[in-house]
């Protein structure tokens, strides 16, 4: 009787494992599926090469979104990552205990925040100051986005690099400050390059959430697919903006199967950062095997006496 | 070295101290700037989640009123509420909850409790992991595909629900994992040497220990699942009927509260003379009860932990902020 | 005795997964293409006390939101068993989805044209006119200064990007910022129309191209220097300014007394005879009792007889 009960719970909750499993896999295959049916529309030239999405044309050229979503990326990244490492090293090397565990809260709410609260500040704070600071246009696009996602990306990066760099033992930062080493060359000579597996891994994941941002992204871009981006402050779009705005009114099956392929693009760019994390993960560990020591003139006949290990 | 005359050595000496004394100077000069600039950053970042708060309550709070939380908004006047939008939310927040727990917490047991290094717990962690990194774009899409179209379910709570439910089941299920995984192995070893079964030692030591820390996941889940936006617009939908307000069907379209605010900004109420008083005050909701369960939580999470077992430290919720 | 290999998780699951999936591939086949054709068009009214039931899908026109949106609020009221979504994404998605079969009603600001009814492959569309629907050119009220009012070569030279500052028409020293539509608006092509005789071409590539009337009416409000136009049931908001057109004003007794000249039908259009549900839908909008209703006045609107 308990036997039977033992085996059928095991047996549940191998289910609900193997539905989480599944849904991965289904996951790749619908969206891809449906998202390669584009190339039965166009061909892969066309549709990767083109340079105008334009629903009413019914062209459909990824290369707006694909730009659009590099740029504000590697703009948000530039800015974030360094930032995001200064706020982490405060709180894990600068901070006295009471500030350090308000700046935790901090970060944990920041965290929490809705998207779309982030979006709407972005309309109403910083659409109009960028129109202020580039003296005229609309004041959305790239760098309105760039500038709100800094801020979304903040609480992963930071609480990822924090965890990093509380797991480096105390003896490395003893060792540092043994030989006289002040608190900053402490972190920037020794922790920081120790820490590198888990920054890469915070920067990278502090990444993908950028380019999966949907919402706070799409209400301050502008939202112009039809064309390349052509600055910072003029309408652009990135991928998840364009598929939210254009999905629930999908005008043919082709741009309903465009749209799924830009989705499964995402997919695709997302996996790879994951894997990228992996692969970081492990070049930085393998310890280099130890090197002899260079001698210096006195230690020579100490060492070849055996008296110093080498 | 030892052959040199004496005054050469002492002035070698010398220049050497000298810049030695100078790299110290200029090292702390450094350590300190770097200090300030890093507190600045630090302080500056603070500085202006805070002022994030205070504007959108500012901005919201005006509108705030019992009417404004019971009533639905007229497309012609102004003076409409949010009433639908919130309870649309709560339903969609329930019924996620309600798909999700099962699996994940059962997941969650499975990969701590039964599962043996093989090709087949490979796979289930894996997929865990990835599903974790999807963005909640790409779980819309999909929703779309599966739930709106395939399963014909159509533009529903429903649909928007599913969608939820799986996006969040790896947030789920790595929180889960974690708290049965932190319970001390001496509980199980006690209750299998008081002769039970693996089942009910899941069930009465391990199980009961774990529950701050699944309590924790609920709510972190539901926090996420409240504030989630573009997954909605594209399995939910944008609108609410009238006749279908406070309903109870789950095969309507819904419009939950994250959403209307988007619809307010971005596709318009036309017509609607305050909408943006009531997007001001939406915003505000929403920002409170993001709060709520925040400082919720982390009221609660340490009493129970303390209750249920002595003196442990609840499992750190570090999973929502990994992707 | 049940065999051991019964109790292995891997078989369990099998027929725990193996159960639902048979009923829900079998349960969906079946009604499947009944309830995809039912989420699509609309139940038949039963017959006894002619109570309606069902649900519509509407879609397209911004401009026509407004009305159509009120107009199903009232229906609804009247039939509390129907349901109605009524959504934006402009004239052209509108008459798009409704040909696919996606939509029971389109909403559109023109009407369709033959040649679109065979690229869209329903030559058997019919349009219903709701309204009759005026736009009107607004800008921020930062550029214009004092001017109110711009004639027609004006407004042809600022929309084509031949003026580029607005002292060029009597205002303030400050570049004009041009806020288009998408090229599927309707309301783009009623502007087409009246400006360039339907030469849209000739429409300058302009600092954007908006999705909606409303989100036009925020770019508008909030940017200094920038003009566009809308609908008359967004004109209402307080930072625009509406211009007159050669001398007349846009109020509604201009507009009907057939003065006003930007502007024309609205259409509600169906893929073939409307299914019961929407013909009873589109029977009220065309009612007196809701053409010469407060709605029309209050959203700007002329009644179509």
């Amino acid at each position: 009787m308990r036997l039977r009960q033992g085996v059928l719970a095991q047996s549940i909750f191998f289910t609900a494992a193997a539905i989480v499993a599944i849904s991965t896999a289904a996951l790749l295959l619908f969206t891809g599926s449906r998202g390669l049916a584009v190339f039965s529309f166009m061909g892969p030239g066309e549709f990767f090469l083109g340079t105008s999405w334009n629903q009413n044309d019914q062209t459909f050229g990824v290369l707006p979104l694909l730009l659009g979503s590099l740029l504000t990326v590697g703009l948000t990244l530039l800015i974030s990552g360094p930032l995001a490492l200064g706020v982490a090293i405060f709180m894990v090397e600068i901070a006295p205990d009471p500030v350090r565990r308000v700046m935790r809260t901090v970060v944990e709410l920041f965290a929490a925040l809705p998207s779309v609260i982030y979006g709407l500040l972005g309309l109403t704070l910083v659409v109009p100051w960028v129109r202020v600071i580039t003296g005229g246009g609309l004041g959305k696009g790239i760098l309105a986005a760039v500038i709100v996602l800094v801020f979304m990306t903040q609480p992963t990066m930071v609480s990822i690099a924090e965890d990093a760099l509380r797991a480096l033992p105390e003896s490395l930062r003893e060792g540092a400050l043994a030989v006289g080493a002040t608190r900053w060359q402490m972190i920037w000579r020794v922790l920081l390059p120790a820490a590198r597996p888990g920054l890469i891994t915070a920067v990278v994941l502090g990444t993908g959430r950028a380019v999966g941002e949907t919402i706070a992204v799409q209400m301050v871009i502008g939202n112009i697919t039809s064309r390349l981006p052509e600055s910072l402050v003029r309408g652009a779009t990135t991928m998840p903006a364009a598929i939210v705005t254009q999905l629930p009114e999908a005008t043919s099956p082709e741009h309903r199967a465009a749209l799924i392929m830009v989705a499964f693009l995402l997919l695709l760019i997302t996996f790879g950062l994951i894997a990228a994390v992996r692969a970081a993960g492990a070049i930085g560990s393998p310890r280099r095997p130890t090197r002899r020591r260079r001698l210096t003139p006195t230690a020579r006949p100490a060492a070849a006496k055996g008296a110093i290990d080498v | 070295m030892y052959n040199e005359p004496r005054e050469a050595r002492v002035t070698r000496d010398v220049v050497w101290e000298r810049r030695i004394i100078a790299a110290r100077r200029r090292a702390a000069l450094v350590d300190r700037a770097m200090t300030g600039l890093l507190a600045l950053a630090a302080l500056g970042l603070a500085l202006v989640l805070s002022a994030i708060i205070f504007i959108i309550l500012r901005a919201g709070l005006p509108a705030l009123s019992w009417s404004f939380l019971t009533s639905a908004s007229s497309i012609t006047d102004p003076g409409g509420g949010i009433g639908p939008q919130i309870f649309v939310s709560i339903y969609v927040l329930v019924l996620s909850l309600l798909i999700a727990t099962p699996v994940g917490v059962g997941a969650a047991i499975y990969l701590a409790e039964y599962a043996r290094p093989g090709p087949a717990t490979n796979a289930i962690r894996f997929s865990t992991e990835a599903l974790a990194s999807v963005p909640s774009v790409v779980f819309g899409v999909f929703g779309a595909i599966i739930f709106l179209t395939t399963m014909s379910l159509g533009f529903s709570v429903l649909s928007g629900s599913l969608t939820l439910a799986l996006l969040n089941l790896p947030l789920m299920v790595r929180i889960a994992e974690d708290a049965i995984r932190s319970v001390p192995v001496a509980y199980r070893e006690a209750s299998l040497a008081l002769g039970a079964s693996r089942w009910e030692t899941i069930r009465k030591a391990v199980l009961p220990s774990a529950l701050p820390g699944i309590i924790t996941a609920l709510v972190l889940t539901g926090g996420r699942i409240l504030g989630e936006t573009a997954p909605l617009i594209l399995t939910t939908g944008t609108t609410i009927s009238p006749n279908a307000r406070y309903s109870l069907n789950p095969l309507q379209t819904g419009e939950t509260l994250a959403v209307h605010i988007w619809v307010l900004k971005i596709v318009g109420v036309p017509g609607l003379k305050d909408a943006q008083l009531v997007a001001d005050g939406s915003a505000a909701v929403l920002l409170l009860i993001v709060l709520l369960i925040n400082l919720a939580m982390a009221f609660f999470t340490t009493r129970l932990t303390r209750r249920l077992r002595g003196v442990g430290r609840a499992p750190r919720a570090g999973g929502s902020k990994k992707g | 005795m049940i065999q051991r290999w019964v109790y292995r998780p891997w078989t369990a699951f099998a027929l725990m997964l193996l159960i639902p999936a048979l009923v829900a591939c079998g349960g969906a086949a079946s009604p499947h293409a009944p309830t995809a054709a039912a989420s699509l068009t609309t139940t038949a009214p039963t017959s006894t006390g002619g109570e309606l039931s069902g649900q519509l899908t509407i879609a397209g026109s911004s401009a026509l939101l407004p009305l159509i949106q009120e107009a199903a609020n009232q229906f609804q009221t009247k039939n509390p068993k129907v349901q109605i979504t009524v959504t934006a994404g402009g004239s052209g998605a509108g008459r798009t989805q409704v040909c696919e079969g996606k939509i029971d009603i389109g909403n559109s600001d023109v009407p369709i044209s033959d040649a679109e009814k065979t690229k869209l492959n329903c030559p058997d569309a019919q349009g219903v006119a709701v309204a009759i629907q005026a736009f009107d050119v607004v800008a921020n009220k930062q550029g214009p200064g004092t001017v109110t009012n711009l004639t027609k070569v004006q407004m042809m030279d600022i929309f084509s990007g031949k003026i580029t500052s607005w002292k060029d028409v009597g205002g303030d020293d400050t570049p004009i910022v041009l806020v288009n539509r998408a090229k599927g608006s309707g309301t783009r092509a009623n502007m087409a129309k009246f400006l360039f005789d339907g030469d849209d071409a000739l429409f300058a590539a302009g600092a954007s191209e908006e999705d909606n009337n409303e989100t036009v009416k925020q770019t508008v409000a909030q940017t200094p220097g920038a003009i566009s136009y809308l609908g008359f049931a967004y004109l209402s908001d307080p930072s625009l300014l509406a211009f007159s057109l050669d001398g007349v004003a846009p109020n509604k007794s201009d507009i009907k007394a057939g003065k006003w000249l930007i502007g024309g039908p609205g259409y509600a259009i169906t893929k073939g005879a409307p299914a019961p549900l929407a013909k009873a839908f589109l029977d009220f909008v065309t009612s007196a009792e809701f053409q010469g209703g407060a709605t029309f006045d209050k959203l700007g609107f002329v009644a179509v007889k």
